[in-house]
This record gives C-alpha cells, sequence and structure tokens, in this order.
C-alpha cells in the first residue's frame, strides 16, 4: 500500500462498511463475552475484516456455498448473513441462527456453513462443487481455510479430488500467521504455491495491505473459478485478537505491529468518512445487542438428532424378495439396488475406490455400473477422508451421494467428515435431508486378517444424527437403500462380507413367520420372526448382518435336537437402537441372547440387553455373543477360533435355555 | 464291489475368501463323452464366473442341476469309464431334499410307534408333541406299546421260555450255592447282588481308606471320600456328586442314613429360576449315623458323635454332639472315656 496514491473514496466505502460493522460486532462481543454475558467460546476476526469483506462483494449468496471456519463471523456478516440472529445465536435468545445448537462456531443460512474442525470442510465445499456442476446450476463452492489447516492431511485429500475433477471450488486461505498460540512458520516449510501447484491447481498469494487491490484481485479469481476450475487463493492477513477469548500468548510488542500493519485501523485513524462508519456501527451494534438482549430465551427441549420424514415403514417392506432367477447372490442384489436408484435419481453419485469397471469393486458389487452410468460412477484416490467428506457436500447439496469404503477398517480414515460434520447437518445446520449412504464391507470369514477383516460398526454407534443401518440376506437391498435415502440422515451402511456371497433369503426360517412391525419416524424397523404356530418360544435370539446364517443354522440345530421354539428379530437399524420388539419378545421367553461379531462386552449385544433391562418387569437370562476380544488373526484355523459360529452359538443357547428351565 | 468313477470334479477355489460358487450352466450334457482340458461347467461365484475343464478323459455324470449353490470342494460331477455305468449311477442330489425337518424325538416317536410320515405331509416341522396328536388320534383303544433297550416287545410272545431254559437252570443252581455258603460262613441272608461281590473290594474300588466297607445296594454319587475303617451300610446314599462329601474314620452310616451335598427345593418351588443348591458336607471322625438318617447338604458333624435314628439333619455341630429329632436338635453331649461312652443330657 503506498499513500501517494489513495483509492476512489466509493471503492474504499464499498469495503470498509461491511468491515467496520464486522470490528464493532467483534468487539462488542468479547465486552459481552468480559461481563458474563456470553458463555462457551468465541473466536473473533478482529484484523481480518476487510479480507472477509473483499471475498463477501464476489459471492453470489444464492447460488454460491461458504464453508467457513471456526472464525466465520466475518463471514457471515459480510455475505449479508442477518447480524442479530447470530448475536441470538451465541446468546441463546428467540431468533438464533442455528437454534442455539451451533453456537459461535457452527452458523448455517442457506448456503453459509461454518465448523468448528477445520480440513475436511476442504472436501464438503469440493462435493458441493460438484453436486452444482451435476444438477446443472450456476454458482462454486468456497472452502475458507486458516493456515492452521495447511497441517491437516483431510485438506490435501480434498485438493486431489477437486484438482483431478476440475471442479468449481475456490480454496481460500486467510493467512494469519498464528494456529492458536503456534507461530506458522514454526511449522510451516517449504514453497507453499509448489506444494498447491502440485495438485493441478492454480495459485495466488497476495497482502491485504491494499484491500481495494485486493478485492479485485479477488474478483477476477472468483470468476476463473465460475468458469469451473479450482483455485487456491492465500490472503496474508493477520489476527489482532486472542485465538478465542482470553487466550493470547504471543508477546506484546508482536500485537503492537500487527495493529500498525492493520489496513482497517488505519482507514479508520485516517479517513474520516470511514470514521464515521465505525462510529455508526458501533452505535448500530450497541441497539442490536439491546435488541437481542431483550427477546425471551431459547426453549430448552433437546429435540431430535435425526430428520423425521413423515409416512409409515413396515418391516415387510423391507424383507428380501423371492427371485426370478434362482439362487441369485445377495452382491447381485446390491448391484441391482445400486442400479435402480442412480435410474430413478439422474443426479445420484456413486463413489468409492476401484469401483469402475472391470475390476468394479474390491467384492464386484459395483461391476457394470460404470459402464452404465460412466459420469456418476466414479474411482477416487485413495482417500477415505474425501470420499466421505465429498459424499457429504453432495448430500447437503441435495444429491444422493452412495459412498463405498473398500473395507470397513478403512473407516477409521473417514470418522471425521462423517461424525463432525454429516451427524450434525440435521441437528446443529438445520437441514432436513442429508440423503447419503456409506457402505462399510465388514467382517471376517474370509481370512483377510487384523486389518481387512473388522466389525467397527461400534465405532459409529451413540454418535447422534448418523444412523447405522446393518444389511443381511433377508433384506431386500433395493427397499433398504430406498428407506435410508427417505429417511434422510446421513447412514453407515453394515454389509458383512458373508451377506455377498449368501442368496436372499426371502422364506421365514423354519417353523417361523414374519411379525410385520412398523414405524414412523424414518427409522427401520427390525425384521420380527415368531413361531408359526402362534405360541411363545423358549429363545429370544437377536441378530445383525452376517450372522444371521449362523443363527439360523443354530436355530435349526437347536430345533431338531432340543425342540427349542425361537423368537428370531434380525435388527434392521442397529443405531439408534429400537429395543421395543426385542423387549416385548423377553417379556414372553424370558431369555435373550444376542449374536453378533464384534466383541461383546461392548457390541450391539450389551446395548440391547441394557434396553431390555431397563423394561423388564421380570428377570430374564441373557448372554451376548461376539468375537474373541482379540484382532482377528489371518489363518482360517485362528479365524475360526476367534469369530462367533454356530457350534458355540447352539452351546450357549443350550445352556440358557438349561438354566433358567431347571433341567440338571 | 461297488463301481466308482475315474474322477470326481469339486468345486474350486476361484477367488480368495470365496467360499461358495453357483453352477450357472453346464458346457456339456450328462453322459456326453469328455476330452482332458474341455469345459465342463461354468460357475460363478460373488466375485468371478469361471468354467472348469475337466481333468481326465470319460463319461461325464452331471451330480446337480444348475443354478444350484455349491460349496468350495463340493464335489459335482463325476467322469466315468463309459456311458452305461455313468447313467447307471442315481444322482447324488442336494440332502437338503423335500420333506419335513424331523426332531429327533418325533424320530424317536415315530420309530418306535412306526408312524407313517404321510401325516405330515406338507409341514415344515415335525416335533414330538406333532408325533403325540398323530398316536393320541389312533386312540386309546390300541394298547401301549411296550419296549426295552430300543426293542419293542411283544407281550403275547413265550416270555417264560427262558425260565425253562439250561443257563436258568445253571444260573439258579450257582445262586443256591452261593446263599448256602453265605448262610454257613456268615449265618446270613443278603441280596443277590451282595452275594456276587465283597463289600470291602467295593469300598477300595471307589478309594475309600483302608479296613472300610460298602453295601452294594449304597447309591454313591461322584467321589465321596470316606476314610479308614469306615463301614457304609445297605440301602444308603452318599452324594458326594454336588460339592465335596467326606467322612472321617473309624465312622459308621447306618442302614437306610442318606448323606446329601445338593437339594433341588428352590429349584422345584420356583419353576426353575433358581438353580440346583449344593454345599459340602462333612463328617468328622467316629462318627455313629444310626440307621433311617437324611443329612442335608452343608451339614458338618464334630468328631466323636452320634446321631441318633431317625433324624433330619441341618447345620453344623461340633465335635462330641449327641444329636436327634425332626429337625435335629442338639440333646446333649457324647463322653468317652476309655472303654466307657456316656450320652448326657444337657
Amino acid at each position: 500500500m503506498t499513500a501517494q496514491d489513495p483509492p476512489p473514496d466509493a471503492a474504499v466505502l464499498a469495503l470498509a462498511r461491511p468491515a467496520v460493522f464486522i470490528r464493532a460486532f467483534e468487539e462488542t462481543l468479547l465486552q459481552l463475552f468480559a461481563g458474563g454475558a456470553l458463555a462457551g467460546t468465541v473466536h473473533t476476526c478482529l484484523g481480518q475484516e476487510l479480507v472477509a469483506a473483499a471475498l463477501g462483494s464476489h459471492v453470489q449468496v444464492d447460488n454460491d456455498a461458504l464453508f467457513a471456519t471456526h472464525r466465520g463471523h466475518g463471514h457471515y456478516l459480510a455475505t449479508s448473513g442477518p447480524a442479530d440472529a447470530l448475536l441470538a445465536e451465541m446468546m441463546g435468545r428467540q431468533g438464533a441462527l442455528c437454534g442455539g445448537r451451533g453456537g459461535t462456531q457452527h452458523l448455517r443460512r442457506g448456503r453459509f456453513f461454518s465448523s468448528g474442525v477445520q480440513g475436511a470442510t476442504a472436501s464438503l465445499a469440493t462435493g458441493f462443487a460438484w453436486a452444482l456442476r451435476q444438477k446443472g446450476e450456476p454458482g462454486i463452492a468456497i472452502a475458507i481455510l486458516g493456515d492452521g489447516t495447511l497441517g491437516a492431511g483431510a485438506l490435501y485429500e480434498a485438493l486431489v479430488f477437486a484438482g483431478c475433477r476440475d471442479l468449481p471450488v475456490l480454496f481460500f486461505l486467510e493467512h494469519n500467521g498464528w494456529a492458536m498460540s503456534t507461530e506458522a512458520k514454526r511449522v510451516e516449510r517449504g514453497d507453499l504455491a509448489k506444494r498447491i501447484e502440485g495438485f493441478g491447481i492454480s495459485f495466488a498469494r497476495s497482502s491485504d495491505q491494499d484491500p481495494v487491490a485486493l478485492c479485485d484481485h479477488l474478483g477476477r479469481v472468483v470468476e476463473r473459478v465460475r468458469a469451473g476450475h479450482p483455485f487456491f487463493q492465500v490472503v496474508d492477513t493477520r489476527r489482532l485478537g486472542a485465538h478465542s477469548k482470553g487466550d493470547d500468548t504471543r508477546p506484546a510488542s508482536t500485537i503492537e505491529t500487527l495493529w500498525r500493519e492493520d489496513p482497517l485501523s488505519r482507514w479508520i485513524a485516517e479517513r474520516p468518512s470511514v470514521g464515521a462508519l465505525y462510529a455508526d456501527a458501533r452505535v448500530a451494534v450497541e441497539g442490536l445487542v439491546r435488541d437481542v438482549q431483550a427477546r425471551a430465551p431459547l426453549d430448552p427441549t433437546p429435540g431430535n438428532a435425526w430428520p423425521r420424514p413423515p409416512g409409515e415403514l413396515t418391516s415387510a417392506a423391507l424383507l428380501a424378495r423371492p427371485s426370478g432367477v434362482a439362487n441369485q447372490f445377495m452382491v447381485d442384489r446390491i448391484r441391482t439396488a445400486l442400479g435402480e436408484l442412480l435410474d430413478r435419481d439422474r443426479n445420484a453419485i456413486l463413489l468409492g475406490e476401484d469401483i469402475v469397471d472391470p475390476y468394479g469393486g474390491a467384492f464386484r458389487v459395483t461391476r457394470g455400473l460404470s459402464a452404465r452410468f460412466p459420469d456418476r460412477v466414479v474411482a477416487t484416490s485413495i482417500s477415505e477422508s474425501a470420499i466421505v467428506g465429498v459424499a457429504t457436500g453432495l448430500a447437503i447439496a441435495g444429491v444422493p451421494a452412495l459412498a463405498e469404503l473398500m473395507f470397513a477398517d478403512f473407516a477409521t480414515l473417514a470418522a471425521d467428515p462423517l461424525v463432525n460434520h454429516a451427524a450434525k447437518m440435521h441437528y446443529v445446520y438445520g437441514l432436513s435431508r442429508c440423503p447419503m449412504i456409506v457402505r462399510l464391507p465388514s467382517g471376517g470369514g474370509r481370512g483377510y486378517g487384523p486389518t481387512h477383516s473388522q466389525s467397527l460398526e461400534t465405532l459409529f454407534l451413540g454418535v447422534p444424527g448418523l444412523r447405522v443401518v446393518s444389511l443381511s440376506a433377508r433384506h431386500e437391498p433395493a427397499a433398504l437403500l430406498a428407506a435410508v435415502l427417505a429417511a434422510g440422515a446421513p447412514t453407515v451402511l453394515i454389509e458383512h462380507k458373508r451377506v455377498y456371497a449368501d442368496t436372499p433369503r426371502a422364506e421365514p426360517p423354519l417353523d417361523l413367520e414374519l411379525h410385520d412391525v412398523s414405524t414412523s419416524t424414518g427409522d427401520l424397523p427390525p425384521l420380527v420372526y415368531l413361531p408359526a404356530d402362534g405360541r411363545a418360544g423358549d429363545v429370544t435370539l437377536v441378530t445383525h448382518g452376517g450372522m444371521v446364517d449362523v443363527a439360523e443354522m443354530a436355530m435349526k440345530d437347536l430345533l431338531v435336537s432340543d425342540e427349542l421354539r425361537f423368537e428370531f428379530i434380525v435388527l434392521t437399524q442397529l443405531w439408534p437402537l429400537l429395543s421395543d420388539e426385542v423387549a416385548a419378545s423377553v417379556a414372553r421367553t424370558g431369555r435373550l441372547c444376542v449374536l453378533e461379531e464384534t466383541p461383546a462386552p461392548y457390541g450391539v449385544g450389551s446395548a440391547v440387553i441394557a434396553a431390555v433391562a431397563e423394561s423388564a418387569r421380570r428377570p430374564f437370562a441373557a448372554r451376548a455373543i461376539g468375537a474373541e476380544p482379540v484382532p482377528i488373526p489371518s489363518v482360517r484355523s485362528l479365524e475360526e477360533r476367534v469369530l462367533p459360529n454356530a457350534a458355540r452359538l447352539v452351546q450357549t443357547i443350550r445352556q440358557l435355555a438349561r438354566n433358567s428351565a431347571g433341567e440338571s | 464291489m461297488a463301481p466308482s468313477p475315474l474322477a470326481r470334479i469339486v468345486v474350486p477355489r476361484a477367488v480368495a475368501g470365496d467360499d461358495r460358487a453357483r453352477l450357472v450352466e453346464w458346457c456339456l450334457a450328462d453322459c456326453a463323452a469328455v476330452v482332458p482340458g474341455t469345459p465342463i461347467a461354468v460357475l460363478s461365484s460373488s466375485k468371478a464366473t469361471f468354467e472348469v475343464e475337466a481333468e481326465q478323459g470319460g463319461f461325464l455324470r452331471q451330480l446337480c442341476p444348475v443354478d444350484r449353490i455349491l460349496e468350495v470342494g463340493d464335489p459335482f460331477a463325476e467322469i466315468w469309464s463309459s456311458v452305461p455305468e455313468a447313467a447307471t449311477i442315481a444322482p447324488k442330489t442336494s440332502p437338503a431334499a423335500d420333506g419335513p425337518v424331523i426332531t429327533e424325538k418325533a424320530r424317536r416317536l415315530i420309530d418306535a410307534h412306526h408312524v407313517s410320515l404321510d401325516h405330515f405331509r406338507g409341514r415344515t416341522v415335525v416335533r414330538a408333541e406333532d408325533v403325540e396328536a398323530i398316536l393320541h388320534q389312533a386312540g386309546g383303544a390300541a394298547a401301549p406299546v411296550r419296549r426295552y433297550a430300543g426293542e419293542t416287545l411283544d407281550p403275547a410272545a413265550d416270555w417264560d421260555a427262558a425260565l425253562g431254559s439250561e443257563e436258568f437252570a445253571r444260573m439258579k443252581a450257582m445262586l443256591t450255592g452261593l446263599r448256602r455258603r453265605m448262610k454257613a460262613k456268615f449265618d446270613r441272608h443278603v441280596s443277590t447282588s451282595e452275594l456276587l461281590g465283597d463289600r470291602r473290594e467295593l469300598a477300595r474300588a471307589h478309594g475309600f481308606g483302608e479296613g472300610s466297607s460298602v453295601y452294594d445296594e449304597c447309591l454313591i454319587l461322584g467321589s465321596p471320600q470316606v476314610g479308614k475303617h469306615c463301614w457304609i451300610g445297605p440301602y444308603t446314599v452318599l452324594d458326594g456328586f454336588h460339592a465335596p462329601l467326606q467322612i472321617g474314620d473309624y465312622s459308621s452310616v447306618g442302614a437306610g442314613s442318606q448323606i446329601y451335598t445338593h437339594n433341588t427345593i428352590h429349584r422345584v418351588l420356583t419353576g426353575g429360576r433358581v438353580g440346583t443348591f449344593s454345599m459340602a458336607t462333612t463328617i468328622g471322625v467316629r462318627v455313629f449315623i444310626s440307621p433311617l438318617c437324611v443329612l442335608g447338604p452343608g451339614v458338618q458333624i464334630g468328631d466323636g458323635s452320634f446321631v441318633a435314628t431317625g433324624s433330619f439333619v441341618e447345620g453344623r455341630f461340633p465335635a462330641g454332639s449327641y444329636l436327634g429329632g425332626n429337625p435335629a436338635r442338639r440333646l446333649g453331649r457324647v463322653e468317652v472315656d476309655g472303654h466307657r461312652v456316656a450320652l448326657i443330657p444337657e
């Protein structure tokens, strides 16, 4: 910035007007915080207001999506977000932007989203951009990043994705030099431009010292992205305040220098017109505070973590259908189901590693689909975080996203976008639908060893907002997938590998018949089979997914040898847990056995037993059977010993029946 | 000798981890001539479709129809040396034949009563109660079938023939001999089984201490630890099965007395909600248990005690106790002074 060539007043005022309002707003927040009127935390963008204003001036609010950071108030206000809703959100008053659920870090208005966890948001933006292109809608996606995010691997997975697909995403990095208390130069090495260009993405680095010039430059950058290409823009700026509240440990001299270099402070001091705007803004914000403080507090009802679409779902609708083609495998049914979904919704996208022909996925689930839908069945790099992050971005833009992770074991790499982003979309951000399914080929029995055989569904049980569903050979994949998408919550679909090679089981198990149950909450009802003669069973056996055939083998053995009657329940949805039918059955039988492939103590079984115990009116005997608590060994004999099998189940149920039936 | 094929063709493992495959189509007709290397059938697993070739020439025998799901290792075709051989062997179909699943109990009843399976046509499962229903329908007029060791017995047969046999006469003569010996040597009559054995030998066989004896009529459960020089009378029960039972040296269990380490009182009264109760029972040294006493699980009787006839004993009693009654109480103490024994009421 040079003083000899001052920019025209109109251009300055256009940027200064939103910037001084943001400054007055942020300063007021700090005062409110100090005075105890705000709780929790607050991250102000003091010093970065002009950057937000410059970017905001090029955003088409109705078309473009913004994925901002924890330091997102400036971006929100600069893209016409109402200030009172934001203040009410933080103060817990009526009219709060996200009902008080998001607070300072998690905001949403239209296509504006901010999040308290950085990295995966780059994938969300990438997915959103893809959705816009897929739907043929105008608009771009902007991922706002801080320099701290340069350390996050998830960012680079998104860059690979956006670069390879040439998507209209602007990665907008505000480099304020400090990642919380750590100075950026301590953790950054090498040439950032080369780093980013290595992904095939254009790069520019600018200073905010001449805000008007920066704004012009950003206009050109945004136009380039609108033309359909990714771009990575770094703007060097500064953070004048603390990372969050009062946690500034930087030397006073450093902070003094930052204030001297701050262009907005200079404009306020040197340009009377800006000074006047700033004074007006302070008055306006004071009025805003009075208005919001006078409002009634928010209703403290927790609400629902999952969307509740209207309509009823019956378990009969989910049943595997008999086939015209004799003995078709379940893997063929899943393939058919995915094809039907892609046929029905012309925007739906299937993504995952190695899923296109001729390979067709590690388990051949998607074989042939890329030939039918070449643009919508997409093989990705080995980037589980981006696969799920992009799927989330697609889904929040309304495009059904069907992601395959090659093995459920790899879901650990995608836990952040699932848990911290997708799961929050309904409850925190107020989206009524986030139609995404992450398919997880799970379980052992194939000798793939400790990192390709796990049943990790338990990792996702207990995450509100995420639905965990388990496919068995008793379910019709097409019906199940359709029901999951209609329910609208991001869903982890457990597909045990045993199920792939199983044949659809349309006929009820021996001597049992379906007792149809229904839900009207978007939850997926269990399949409940009761004795066909209408009498109560001796034992309630509960299982899901790949353990269905083990359970049925054991039931047949025990029928022949001991004449035991079963009430057999195949769980469809593992989380949220639906235990009413199990409790009703145990009230009849007095005995409960739950079979699954995860180690029993922390599995679905213990949750089912606990839930039944809470509502039980009389004592019952229970057993939870799972794998031995060791990593799953590779060698067949060892693996067979570790995983639950029919012989062990028979023994356990016999013991259960004997103990409480009183035979010696 | 039964004819056998030249080769049996099994489902190969086509892809790691795929344990099953569907028979998609036969490449050759049943009984067709096969040249080594010819594809016989197309199979499809969940991951791959593949052909299986003949390694040996001959004539094909198809063992199952198209579309059947087979496990890896299942034979699905055979190669025979000639057409007639191939054609005459009955095809081996899957054992999952139609017809109901019959439980083991039901099967036993069906066999015992020669019940026709036609009764169960159309059913998927046959349980014992289903067979009983059929038998009940057949009417109470029919006399119940008498069975012994798996054999159906005809009451009308000539069962008395056994009594006239030579073996019976010899056996009877031998028993008479043993009875005479018992009377002559020991001046007593004992049960037939006691005639054949020896009380001390039986005690040794069960690991009882030196000099102990036990009558053949004693019901011994588990492995009671019985000391030296004990006398266990006839018609007694020693239960060392549910928990340890110890009987000290020189103790005596009178005829008809029963010593338990378990009871099923709670199990029975709660209809099975509570399990069998069991607890160790300990009898000290030199304890005299009179005839017709019952000692429950958990009883401890100290050394040198006396239990009067007809007592029902529960609980713990110190050494030198004089017990009696139902329920047994301590009536006094036992004093032993050299050869003199006194029961002193308290």
